[in-house]
C-alpha cells in the first residue's frame, strides 16, 4: 500500500515537473527573442516600432525572465530534491498556476493595456507612465496584481520548502547545517542520519528564507503601489518605495543563480561520481550569503545620493563581499569535483560547467559595476546589462539547461539528444558571450542603457550585438525544439526509472 | 578614461577565468583520481584562495575610496563655485544658473514628476558625471568640468517611452563663472 502512495507520488512529481520545464523553456525562448527583437529595433535606430512598442517589449522582457527564471529553478530544485524532502505536490501546482496566472497579467498589462513602465516599476512612474494611452492605469493596475500573484507563489514555494525541509531535520539550525561547526566536525561523519540536511537543501533553505523576506516586502510595496494607484492624493516617498522595490526585485533577480547552485549540487557529483559533502566552509557561505544577498541592493540606489551615506558604504562592501561564498565555496567546489574526475562532458555537466564560468565571468563585472566612484561611470549604462546577461542568460540559463538534460531521462525514459546539446552549447557560448562583449564595450563608451537607439560610436557595436544575439538564439531554439520532440514521443509517464538518487 | 581602464581590467580578468575554466575541462577528463587525495589539497589551497580573493577586494576598496561622488567629499576640498538648478520632468531638463570651467560646479538636481537620471555627457560623448532626478529630493552633483564646449544632459533612468529623447544641451565656457545655459 505504502509502495502504491509512493508510486502515486513519484507520478504527480514527474508530472508537474514535466509541465514546468515545458512550460518555462517555451516562455525563456518567447522571452529571449522579445530580448532579441529590442536589440534589433535598437540596432535599428528605433525606427522599426514605435517607443511605446519597444518599451512595452522591454517590460515584458524583465518581468517575464525574473519570474519565469527564478520559478523554473524552483520548479527544478523541487524535484531534484522532492525524493530527500517530502514537498508538496499540491502546493507544487497551486505555485504553477498563481506564476502562470500572474505571467497571463503582466503579458495583459503589457498588451491589452499598454504598460510599459519595465519590471523595476520605480514608483511613481506607473501612476504617470508618460506615454498618454488611456488604459495606462488599469495596466499599471493589472501589471501590480500579476506580480503579485506570482509573488504569492514563489512564496508559498518557500513556505513549502521550509516546512518540508524541519520535518526532515527537525529544526532550522539543523537544516542549515550550523551541526558541522559541532564537535562531530565535518557533515559526512553523520551521512547515514536521515535528519542530516545536504548542500541542495542548504541552498534551498537559503533562498526560501530570502525568498519569504524578499515576497513579503515586495507585497507590501504592490499593496502601497496600488493603493497609491486607487487613491492619488496617498503619495509615498520615493525615497523608500525605491529601498522597498530593489529589495524585492535584485532579491528575486539574485536568487535565481543561487537557486541554480543548489541544482549543481544536486546534478554535478552524478557525472563526477564523486559527493558534494558537506562542510564548514559550504555552511559558512551559505550563512554569509543570506546576510549578503539581504543587504547587496542598496548598489541600486548609489546615484540617489539622498540615501544615507552609511548605507551606500554598507552596499560597496556587501557586494564585494558577495563574490566570496561563490568564488571559494561553488564555484571552487564544483571545479574541485570535476578536476581528474574522469568526466564525460555530455550535455547536462558541460553546460553546468558552462554556467559557472558566466557566473564567475559575470560576477567579476558586476563587482567592478558596484565599486561606488566606478558605479558614477557604469550606473544605467550598457555595461549593466552586460554584467547580469553573464551570468543570468550565460549563467542561470545554462544551469537550467544542464539541469534539462538530466531531468528529462528521469521523467521521460528518453535522452535528449547529446550533439544538439553540445552545438547548442557552442552557439549559445559563442553568441552570448559576443553580445555580453558588445555591451561592455558600449558600456565603456557610456552608452545608456534602455536606449531606444544606440549612442553616436556604438552603431557597428549595436548590429554586431544583434548578430550575436541572433546566433545564441539558434542554440536556444535547438534545445527547446530537442526537448518538445522528446516529450511529444516520450510516454505519459515514467514508471521505471526513479528520480536522482541522494547525492 | 576611467571606464576604458576597468575595461581593459575586466577583459583581462575574464580571459584568465575562462582560461582556467578550459584546463580544469581538460584535466577533468583525465583520471579517474581518488576524490580524498584531489580534495585534500584543494581545501588547503582553497584558504589561500579565500585570503588572497579577500586582499585582492579590500585593497580594490580602499583604492577607490577617495574617488567616492557624494558631494561632502568634493565639497571638503573647497567650496563650489558655480551652482545650476535643475528639474527633470517628462521629457525634458530645465537649467538654471551658469557653468563655466574655472571652477566647481554643484548641480542640485529633483525631479518634478518621476524618477530620471541626470547624466552629463562631455563634448566627445563621455559621461563625467550623474546622480538621480528624485520627486521630493534634492541631490547635488559636485564636478569640476575640465573641458569647455557643448555637453549634453542624458535622461539616465527610465522615465517612460520618451525616455530616449530626453536630452538638453548644456554650453560650458571657459570663464569662471560660467555662462548662460
Amino acid at each position: 500500500m505504502q509502495d502504491r502512495l509512493l508510486l502515486l507520488r513519484l507520478l504527480r512529481a514527474q508530472r508537474i515537473t514535466r509541465i514546468w520545464l515545458v512550460t518555462s523553456g517555451l516562455l525563456l525562448l518567447g522571452l529571449a527573442l522579445a530580448g532579441g527583437s529590442m536589440r534589433l529595433t535598437q540596432a535599428g535606430g528605433g525606427n522599426l516600432v514605435s517607443a511605446d512598442v519597444f518599451y512595452e517589449v522591454m517590460s515584458v522582457h524583465g518581468s517575464g525572465m525574473v519570474v519565469v527564471g527564478l520559478m523554473a529553478g524552483a520548479g527544478v530544485l523541487w524535484y531534484l530534491v522532492s525524493n530527500e524532502v517530502e514537498l508538496s505536490v499540491t502546493v507544487n501546482r497551486i505555485v504553477f498556476l498563481l506564476t502562470l496566472s500572474g505571467l497571463v497579467m503582466i503579458v495583459l498589462a503589457v498588451m491589452v493595456f499598454g504598460y510599459s513602465s519595465a519590471w523595476t516599476f520605480l514608483y511613481p512612474l506607473p501612476e504617470h507612465p508618460g506615454s498618454g494611452i488611456a488604459t495606462a492605469a488599469i495596466g499599471a493596475a493589472a501589471y501590480l496584481i500579476g506580480l503579485a500573484l506570482a509573488v504569492v507563489g514563489f512564496l508559498l514555494w518557500c513556505l513549502d520548502f521550509l516546512r518540508a525541509g524541519l520535518k526532515r531535520c527537525g529544526s532550522l539550525q539543523r537544516l542549515l547545517g550550523f551541526y558541522v561547526f559541532g564537535s562531530a566536525g565535518h557533515g559526512h561523519s553523520a551521512e547515514n542520519d536521515p535528519t542530516t540536511t545536504n548542500p541542495s537543501l542548504i541552498a534551498g533553505t537559503v533562498c526560501a528564507i530570502l525568498g519569504l523576506s524578499a515576497c513579503v516586502i515586495g507585497a507590501l510595496i504592490v499593496v502601497l503601489m496600488l493603493t497609491s494607484l486607487v487613491f492619488p492624493s496617498l503619495t509615498l516617498n520615493a525615497l523608500v518605495a525605491k529601498n522597498m522595490i530593489y529589495f524585492t526585485g535584485h532579491t528575486l533577480a539574485n536568487l535565481q543563480i543561487y537557486v541554480a547552485a543548489g541544482i549543481a549540487y544536486s546534478v554535478l557529483p552524478l557525472y563526477t561520481k564523486r559527493p558534494w559533502r558537506l562542510s564548514r566552509a559550504l555552511v559558512a557561505g551559505w550563512l554569509a550569503t543570506l546576510a549578503i544577498v539581504m543587504l547587496a541592493f542598496f548598489h541600486h540606489l548609489y546615484q540617489d545620493f539622498a540615501q544615507p551615506e552609511a548605507v551606500q558604504w554598507v552596499g560597496n562592501v556587501v557586494s564585494y563581499a558577495a563574490a566570496i561564498p561563490p568564488m571559494t565555496v561553488t564555484i571552487y567546489g564544483g571545479l574541485v569535483l570535476v578536476w581528474r574526475s574522469g568526466i564525460r562532458w555530455s550535455a547536462a555537466p558541460l553546460f553546468t560547467l558552462m554556467a559557472m564560468a558566466g557566473w564567475a565571468i559575470g560576477g567579476f563585472g558586476a563587482v567592478i559595476d558596484s565599486t561606488i566612484s566606478l558605479n558614477q561611470f557604469f550606473h544605467n549604462t550598457l555595461w549593466v546589462p552586460a554584467h547580469f546577461h553573464t551570468y543570468m542568460a550565460l549563467g542561470v540559463m545554462f544551469f537550467l539547461i544542464g539541469a534539462t538534460y538530466h531531468v528529462v531521462p528521469t521523467l521521460t525514459g528518453r535522452q535528449m539528444k547529446e550533439n544538439v546539446g553540445r552545438r547548442a552549447a557552442a552557439l549559445m557560448g559563442f553568441g552570448g558571450y559576443g553580445l555580453v562583449l558588445c555591451w561592455y564595450i558600449s558600456g565603456s563608451m557610456s552608452a545608456p542603457r534602455r536606449y531606444l537607439y544606440p549612442l553616436s560610436g556604438t552603431e557597428v557595436l549595436a548590429w554586431i550585438a544583434v548578430a550575436c544575439a541572433a546566433v545564441a538564439l539558434t542554440g536556444a531554439v535547438m534545445v527547446c525544439k530537442d526537448l518538445i520532440d522528446v516529450f511529444l514521443a516520450s510516454p505519459h509517464y515514467n514508471l521505471p526509472e526513479l528520480v536522482p538518487s541522494e547525492v | 578614461m576611467i571606464t576604458y581602464l576597468a575595461l581593459r581590467i575586466f577583459l583581462a580578468g575574464a580571459l584568465v577565468l575562462g582560461c582556467a575554466f578550459i584546463v580544469v575541462s581538460q584535466v577533468a577528463r583525465r583520471g579517474p583520481t581518488p576524490y580524498p587525495e584531489v580534495a585534500g589539497r584543494a581545501y588547503r589551497l582553497r584558504l589561500f584562495w579565500f585570503f588572497t580573493l579577500g586582499g585582492i577586494l579590500a585593497a580594490v576598496f580602499l583604492t577607490a575610496l577617495p574617488y567616492v561622488p557624494y558631494a561632502n567629499y568634493r565639497l571638503a576640498s573647497g567650496p563650489a563655485a558655480m551652482h545650476v538648478n535643475v528639474a527633470g520632468s517628462q521629457y525634458s531638463w530645465r537649467l538654471d544658473g551658469t557653468v563655466g570651467t574655472g571652477g566647481k560646479v554643484d548641480f542640485a538636481v529633483t525631479s518634478l514628476d518621476v524618477n530620471h537620471g541626470f547624466g552629463l555627457y562631455d563634448p566627445s560623448g563621455h559621461l563625467v558625471g550623474q546622480v538621480q532626478a528624485m520627486p521630493g529630493y534634492t541631490n547635488h552633483l559636485v564636478l569640476q568640468l575640465s573641458e569647455q564646449g557643448d555637453y549634453t544632459v542624458r535622461c539616465l533612468e527610465y522615465c517612460g517611452p520618451g525616455h530616449s529623447s530626453m536630452f538638453v544641451a548644456l554650453h560650458v565656457s571657459t570663464c569662471k563663472t560660467g555662462c548662460c545655459c
